[in-house]
């Protein structure tokens, strides 16, 4: 009786079921193609569900277009990979308005923005200008191009990547881009087992790419639901709370953690415990997403040279940080 | 010191340790054998067992855990044996043994193996106190180097297992135990050699010190307040050269300190009386050979007090005599060994008073020797006139009669004629008589006026200066006469001898007084702080009618036995400085320290157990009437409604106790949960997980499914939304049941 009372208010079995299935077909699907990076795939699932955007950070060649790629075919979802260059400009993201000869008017033409998973191929290769097309879209999925909103796609997703090593003739991505990204991820190597697998299998391209029974749009999107309803206790939001305080507070970072941050950290920590099939949060799942939802948000104040050795500090602080916050007991 | 080896692995380290803690079990233990009297059965079973289990380490691993759990509950009918005995000594020293057989067979956490040291060293401290023998400093030895290694073993086992040491599995430990030889065969001798050095020298270095730093009066040393260390602070013996009182004038510590409790007024100048000279040669005062003599004697102590003043009183404990008014005296270590007093009195309380001696003749009170520490003493009723009483020398002829006769030595004068010496050239004598002549005027007066003339006559021709030279030897040799017939100026040293002197001429007793004058009045706790640099000399003329007047001719001072004026307590103006408070601290030490009542301690007690005994007596009563009660309301005729009363509140009882099994919380918790912050359930769960992640932990094998299932309940029971928690109360059974 209490059960359907309050059935509006918390997940219905349904749901869990339903996202769990689609978990499930995603990550075989994917797992298919993708040997070796259960942990890459499992984040950007979980990204996916929580609906963020990814940053993908490592050297080229790893798999991170594969792994956009087979996302998008997985997820039966358009796809459009934009490679950013040093010349690319705003509208040939976003799109622009031509003059129609016959109409005698303007007419919007759809850049490659207006797709459901959008791969951004070497964001910091492109200008600030170019890189700042992406602050709306990325937050509230819509582009405004001469006084006109235009809806892109629902779902919608950006997989950006790019390479920490080479980084002459770069553009670093602005915080506030930075800001914009639910997580940033590393591929790394496969293992050697993989690698063989990868080796000893006969197509590795993913041009021919074509999933039976790719997971629908609304699935997602009702996943996306899910996420949201996925149950926090007072204790975890104080833990996250903590943690946020913690950064603000490390007197090695220029700044802490912003809301946007914190907000970004729950709902990974929420779509971590749908992933799993747990309809609430456990402290593990706050640890777990932590340091890939936080450490690109933060900045040392005592820049580094080097991208990776940066990179590698800024998780350091950030795991001491979560070794210290008191769990919730 | 570190004993480690890196071919030992973390189970030989944990047997390392095993081993090192029997042997300290068994030093401490083996103790009891220095104790002749000592029931030796634990001992001789606690050594029993440990070398067995030590032997035969196979067996003692096997051992099923359930009989150590009986041992343990044993030990409490094995010392209640020794209890009702009704001795505690060999008692505690029994359930010592047996615990310390308990723990050093079962010691797994860090803090029961700091258990197994303390009980062990506790043994053995409290073996070495009732025996005192040179076998506990051995002893003790071994066991600081055994108690070392065994602690810094348990630290690198603990460094070792990553923090695991506490979760180390016995059995698994023992299992790949291969006997002790091969064990201590594969142990690396680096560092047990080095740490044995550096253990040996660290002895050696402490042996050196004892035998070669010189000995020390510890008491005198570690003194609690006194951090200057004390000189000497000579000043006050038998005999006083002229200079000697003043040459302390610079040293400003404190030399006596004196409570005036239950006294209203208090002497405005008051005069702390130590001791009387009475012969007299070239420039020095000392206290005539018979009457030192009479210091050392037997029977100069206070128990022959009665002879020489009718009502004064000797005691160790202070009277019931609340209305007189108490000076306690605290004189510090080195000060002298005669004790200042301020006057006459009735009573003088000492603890030990087989130390005090009595110099009657001088109305002086001496302890048998300088004290090396403070040494404390009280007054009652005492007299604020400038007299004492004088006691005939007579008195002191019949009881030492023997060894006065005894001694041939007519040169110089005997007590009382000592009284009366002068200066040994005619010169001086020539022209003292002739000074005495002039105060006089020829006509005989009595003693009280000649000492106002006198002291008038001084301070006329000669003023007070601490800056003093003498004149030149002429005719006449004695100093003092050559000071009195200059103008120089002078201290009190010269003052006193003068007069003395010049009372002598003109044929009256007369004595040098030695003591302090004055003092500073602590405002922080009450008390007069009398420092070295008040000390003072004064002298005593003799009325003829039995009393000794003070006349203090130094400029400045009161006119000789003016009434004495007082001044109250409250009025006294005193030192309130952060010095005197510090000094004030020492006081309270003092007060605290020094009890002169025991009566009072008794009394307490005497009420507390009257008052104990009665309240016992009303719970026995009421104990008994109740027990009555119940069973006078059993044994009555039973009838419908006292049955349907009795079963419904057996029933009503039962259920209670029963309903608990319903309950997600005991009732503890139940209790508890008003108390503590969030949500009961929620902290019981958190409580279970934390449990289970320990135990997760200890036992590293694959976990059951159903394992599993409970900790995922769990968490949902923390951490998920109420609504859809599962039964708490099932949850729960089911994870006690696992955990």
């Amino acid at each position: 009786m209490k059960m359907e009372k309050t059935m509006s208010e918390f997940l219905p079995t349904e749901a869990m079921n339903a996202s769990r299935e689609v978990f499930d077909r995603l990550k075989t699907l994917i797992g298919s193609r993708i040997k070796g990076k259960e942990e890459a795939i499992d984040s950007i699932l979980i990204c996916l569900a929580a609906g963020g955007h990814v940053l993908i950070e490592d050297l080229p060649g790893v798999g991170k277009t594969t792994l956009a790629y087979c996302l998008a075919q997985a997820m039966d979802s358009d796809f459009k990979r934009i490679q950013f260059t040093s010349d690319l400009l705003p509208t040939d993201v976003t799109g622009v308005s031509v003059y129609d000869e016959r109409e005698k008017s303007f007419v919007f033409k759809r850049g490659p923005i207006f797709s459901n998973i959008v791969l951004a191929d070497e964001i910091n290769r492109a200008t600030p200008k170019t890189q700042s097309s992406l602050l709306e879209v990325m937050d509230h999925g819509r582009v405004t191009i001469d006084g006109e909103t235009y809806v892109v796609g629902e779902p919608f997703i950006v997989l950006a990547t790019q390479n920490p090593v080479d980084y002459e003739g770069t553009f670093p991505l602005p915080e506030s881009q930075m800001d914009r990204f639910l997580m940033r991820l590393q591929m790394g190597y496969p293992s050697v087992e993989s690698e063989l697998d990868i080796l000893s299998s006969e197509n590795s391209g993913y041009d021919d790419l074509q999933f039976e029974n790719p997971v629908s749009r609304e699935e997602i999107i009702s996943i996306r639901k899910t996420v949201s309803q996925v149950y926090l206790e007072k204790s975890i939001l104080e833990y996250i709370l903590g943690i946020i305080t913690a950064t603000r507070t490390e007197s090695e970072f220029k700044a802490g953690v912003s809301v946007r941050g914190s907000l970004a950290l729950k709902s990974a920590a929420q779509a971590r415990a749908l992933f799993l099939g747990r309809d609430f949060v456990v402290p593990e799942d706050v640890i777990e997403i932590s340091t890939s939802v936080l450490s690109h948000r933060l900045n040392l104040r005592r820049p580094s040279s080097d991208a990776i050795e940066e990179r590698r500090l800024v998780e350091g602080i950030v795991s001491r940080i979560l070794a210290v916050v008191p769990q919730p007991k | 010191m570190e004993r480690q080896s890196q071919r030992l692995s973390v189970h030989d380290l944990y047997r390392v340790k095993w081993l090192i803690g029997a042997f300290m079990a068994l030093i401490s233990v083996g103790a009891l054998y220095n104790l002749k009297t000592h029931n030796w059965i634990p001992a001789s079973v606690t050594v029993a067992a440990i070398t067995l289990c030590v032997l035969l380490p196979k067996l003692y691993a096997n051992a099923p855990a359930a009989l150590w759990k009986i041992f343990a509950f044993s030990i409490v009918p094995l010392v209640s044996i020794d209890i009702f005995a009704k001795e505690t000594v060999p008692a505690l020293l029994n359930l010592n043994t047996w615990l310390i057989l308990y723990r050093s067979l079962n010691h797994q956490k860090r803090r029961e193996e700091m258990q197994l040291v303390l009980l062990c060293l506790f043994l053995l401290v409290m073996t070495g106190m009732l025996t005192a023998s040179i076998l506990f400093g051995l002893q003790l030895l071994v066991f600081a180097g055994l108690a070392i290694s065994f602690l810094s073993i348990g630290t690198i086992l603990d460094s070792k297992s990553a923090g695991a040491s506490e979760s180390i599995d016995p059995s698994d430990a023992w299992k790949e135990h291969s006997g002790w030889l091969n064990l201590a065969g594969s142990m690396r001798y680096r560092n047990v050699v080095i740490g044995s050095a550096m253990f040996s020298v660290l002895i050696g270095i402490a042996g050196f010190s004892f035998l070669f730093i010189p000995r020390v009066d510890v008491e005198n040393k570690v003194n609690l307040f006194n951090m200057k260390g004390a000189a000497s602070q000579t000043g006050f013996s038998e005999s006083v050269q002229l200079g000697e009182v003043t040459s302390i004038k610079n040293d400003t510590r404190v030399a006596l300190r004196v409570d005036v409790a239950g006294e209203r007024v208090v002497p405005a100048m008051p005069y702390w009386r130590m001791l009387a000279l009475d012969a007299y040669s070239n420039g020095g005062f000392s206290i005539s050979p018979s009457l030192k003599e009479m210091l050392d004697d037997e029977d100069s102590t206070p128990y022959r007090a009665v002879r020489y003043w009718k009502d004064r009183w000797f005691a160790d404990a202070p009277s019931r005599d609340q209305t007189r008014d108490r000076w306690t005296f605290f004189v510090e270590p080195g000060v002298s060994k005669f004790l200042p007093i301020v006057g006459s009195f009735k009573q003088f309380t000492y603890t030990n008073l087989n130390d005090v001696r009595i110099a009657p003749q001088m109305h002086a009170f001496a302890l048998k020797e300088t004290p090396s520490k403070m040494v404390s003493y009280q007054l009652e009723d005492v007299d604020f006139s400038a007299r004492v009483p004088d006691v005939p020398a007579e008195r002191m002829r019949d009881l030492s009669v023997r060894r006065v006769t005894n001694r041939v030595d007519s040169d110089s004068p005997e007590y009382p004629k000592t009284l009366l010496e002068l200066p040994a050239d005619e010169a001086s004598r020539a022209y003292l008589s002739a000074v005495a002549r002039e105060i006089t005027g020829g006509a005989p007066i009595n003693a009280l006026e000649f000492a106002t003339r006198a002291a008038n006559y001084l301070s006329r021709t000669h003023s007070y200066s601490m800056n003093i030279t003498l004149p030149p030897v002429t005719d006449i040799q004695d100093p003092v006469v050559r000071w009195l017939r200059s103008d120089l100026d002078g201290h009190c040293e010269f003052f006193a001898s003068s007069f003395i002197l010049l009372a002598r001429a003109a044929g009256f007793e007369s004595r040098v007084v030695i003591g302090f004058k004055g003092g500073a009045w602590n405002a922080f706790e009450n008390y007069y702080m009398i420092r070295n640099s008040d000390a003072h000399a004064w002298c005593e003329i003799y009325d003829g009618v039995g009393n000794w007047i003070r006349v203090d001719p130094t400029p400045g001072s009161e006119l000789p036995a003016s009434p004495g004026s007082t001044v109250a307590l409250e009025s006294q103006i005193g030192e309130s400085d952060s010095l005197a408070y510090v000094d004030s601290l020492r006081m309270l030490w003092y007060r605290r320290i020094v009890n002169f009542d025991e009566q009072s301690q008794k009394e307490v007690a005497i009420q507390l157990k009257d008052f104990f005994l009665a309240y016992m007596q009303v719970a026995e009563e009421w104990a008994i009437r109740a027990v009555k009660q119940i069973y006078d309301w059993i044994v009555a005729p039973w009838s419908l409604a006292k049955l349907f009363y009795t079963s419904t509140s057996l029933f009503i009882a039962v259920s209670i106790l029963l309903f608990q099994r319903n309950l997600a919380l005991n009732y503890r918790e139940l209790l508890l949960a008003p108390f503590k912050r969030g949500d009961p359930i929620r902290r019981k769960a958190s409580k279970l997980l934390a449990k289970s992640e320990q135990k997760r932990r200890k036992r590293s094998k694959g976990t059951p499914e159903d394992r599993e299932a409970v900790i995922s309940e769990l968490k949902r029971l923390r951490f998920g939304r109420k609504e859809t928690w599962p039964n708490p109360r099932l949850v729960f059974k089911e994870a006690r049941r696992w955990l």
